[in-house]
């Protein structure tokens, strides 16, 4: 099965001046159905089995951005209560560097499946920051 | 009487994330040769003397990142050695500031530079002050 | 990593000419602090270049250099304000308004096309004053002259400035060559680039590194300062080729999946 790439574009000077990611990540993919391409509401299609790759790029090449994590909400989205998309940013210390690149289990009912990003800009108080707005939509094969 | 240049170089990306200039603001002047201390550091101690023109200019880390000085806040009771001003290039939309000493430093003169950062609301100032020093005793 | 890291090369021109040496009146400062870079805005930094591979091949690191002298106007500033008048009278007879084009005439699309061409040659070749083979026609672009200024961008003319070259910007320090033992070693392959402007400040220095080769290295940065003089009573520049030593630190962890970190997903 194709591999998706879900690249995640991060305007960081912006994001940092304003507090927040709003307005200032922009994710596309290359899936063939998926929904609101370049917001940051992307939701991929997908396939159980099929593999996907997160890439994140910063807008200006000279700052720096990381994926601290990813973690799937449950469905009342419980995590996100204190990391939402608005949340005020928090320290980040010494960056963990990972690659992000997973398989859709096999045995995941059909569904939409939200995510949260935790991404990282540069190191301090303010350098941490979330988006619960993506989502896979996981469709039957 | 000389031309004095003071260069702020601001990790705009460190400043933001920390919301402090502290370790984020690297100072550096051209006049070290004559007595000026701290290059580098948040709190340079510029040596000057009567008539020397200063000016101060911005320069980021990251080179696509905005910064400029808001202002340089200088207590009233030095007024009467320096008064900085906010100037634009001729034609341009850029900005220095700009100060003449006025009489010679017989005491410190410490500052405080205020920049605009990139698309942040407000301003972020040092919190430590760089100093002007008179001629050495 | 994939962030593009910038070492700034701040430079006391004038007394770095005056000791003959760099040493004392150098101070490097890059945007690398926070993944461990050391010494920054002194004359013994060591950049931190951590190889870990986050991406694919892309994450290939890169290296740019950016020389500025303390007293060097902002280089934010707009390119043309450096023109002389004559020079931007010249743009403007030549390029904006190419009156003398009859084929293109002034504020069509095709004379505007043709000015973009003619200022790639110009840009090419602002430097030396003999006619292009390439220009259109008869059209020759005359060297353009860069306006004399004091550190507020006054003009300086020959009568105020006679005598005091001190009130003069000085040009900016020129990085000429990188070389030593991490270019021996093939661990930094730098190349000087060019970007399209009139001057030669549009070029600079950028490598990529060989994170695979993990280790400190030194380099060695050839830079050239400009030493004004007075010459039948003008401000003329000697240039004075000066070299200092910096350091990169090459790091590089095997690259891990965050999903076996957070097993969410299956890490593939």
């Amino acid at each position: 099965m194709q591999t998706i790439n879900i690249v995640t574009i991060i305007d960081v000077l912006g994001a940092l001046s304003k507090g927040s990611l709003q307005n200032n990540i922009y994710m596309v993919d290359n899936s063939w159905n998926s929904e609101n391409q370049g917001t940051s509401d992307l939701v991929t299609s997908c396939y159980p089995g099929q593999p996907i790759n997160w890439i994140i790029h910063a807008m200006d090449v000279q700052t720096p951005v990381l994926i601290d994590s990813i973690n799937f909400l449950d469905k009342d989205r419980q995590y996100s209560v204190s990391h939402g998309f608005d949340a005020k940013p928090v320290l980040g210390t010494a960056p963990h560097w990972y690659t992000w690149s997973g398989i859709v289990p096999c045995y995941l009912p059909a569904g939409e499946y939200r995510y949260s990003l935790k991404l990282q800009m540069g190191r301090g108080q303010n350098s941490i920051m979330y988006s619960d707005a993506p989502a896979l939509n996981v469709n039957l094969l | 009487m000389k031309a004095i240049s003071i260069v702020a170089v601001v990790d705009v990306v460190g400043a933001l994330a920390n919301d402090t200039l502290t370790g984020n603001l690297y100072l550096l002047d051209n006049n070290k040769s004559n007595g000026s201390t701290d290059e580098g550091t948040d709190v340079l101690k510029t040596r000057v003397k009567k008539g020397d023109q200063l000016v101060w200019v911005v320069q980021t880390l990251e080179c696509e990142a905005y910064a400029s000085i808001a202002g340089i806040d200088v207590d009233s009771k030095f007024a009467e050695y320096i008064e900085p001003q906010q100037k634009t290039y001729q034609g341009t939309n850029v900005t220095y500031w700009s100060a003449t000493i006025k009489k010679d430093l017989d005491v410190p003169v410490p500052y405080n530079l205020r920049f605009r950062l990139a698309s942040r609301a407000s301003d972020i100032a040092t919190s430590s002050s760089p100093l002007l020093l008179g001629s050495a005793a | 990593m994939s962030q593009q890291l910038a070492i700034l090369i701040m430079i006391d021109t004038a007394a770095a000419i005056k000791a003959g040496n760099l040493a004392d009146h150098i101070y490097l400062i890059d945007n690398a602090k926070w993944v461990g870079s050391t010494g920054e805005a002194t004359a013994n930094l060591v950049t931190a270049v951590d190889g870990t591979r986050v991406r694919s091949q892309m994450d290939a690191q890169v290296l740019n250099w950016l020389p500025y002298g303390i007293g060097d106007l902002p280089h934010s500033l707009p390119q043309s304000f450096f023109l002389s008048p004559a020079a931007k009278k010249t743009i403007n007879a030549t390029l904006v308004h190419p009156a003398s084009d009859p084929q293109a005439p002034a504020g069509s699309a095709a004379a505007d096309e043709a000015a973009t061409a003619t200022a790639s040659v110009a840009t090419a070749r602002v430097a030396a004053d003999e006619p292009s083979p390439h220009a259109r026609g008869a059209q020759h672009i005359p060297r353009l002259e860069a306006k004399r200024m004091d550190i507020t961008g006054a003009l300086l003319g020959k009568s105020k400035a006679k005598g005091n070259t001190a009130l003069y910007t000085y040009p900016m320090p020129l990085v000429t060559n990188i070389t030593g033992e991490a270019v021996d070693k093939y661990v930094i392959f730098p190349a000087q680039y060019g970007s399209p402007d009139l001057f030669s400040k549009g070029l600079y220095w950028s490598a990529t590194v060989d994170t695979n080769k993990v280790g400190t290295y030194a380099y060695t940065l050839h830079i050239t300062l400009f030493n004004p003089y007075e010459k039948d009573g003008e401000v003329a520049w000697e240039p004075v080729a000066l070299t200092f030593d910096s350091y990169i630190n090459v790091t590089n962890e095997a690259t891990r999946n965050g999903f076996l970190k957070v097993p969410q997903m299956l890490p593939a």
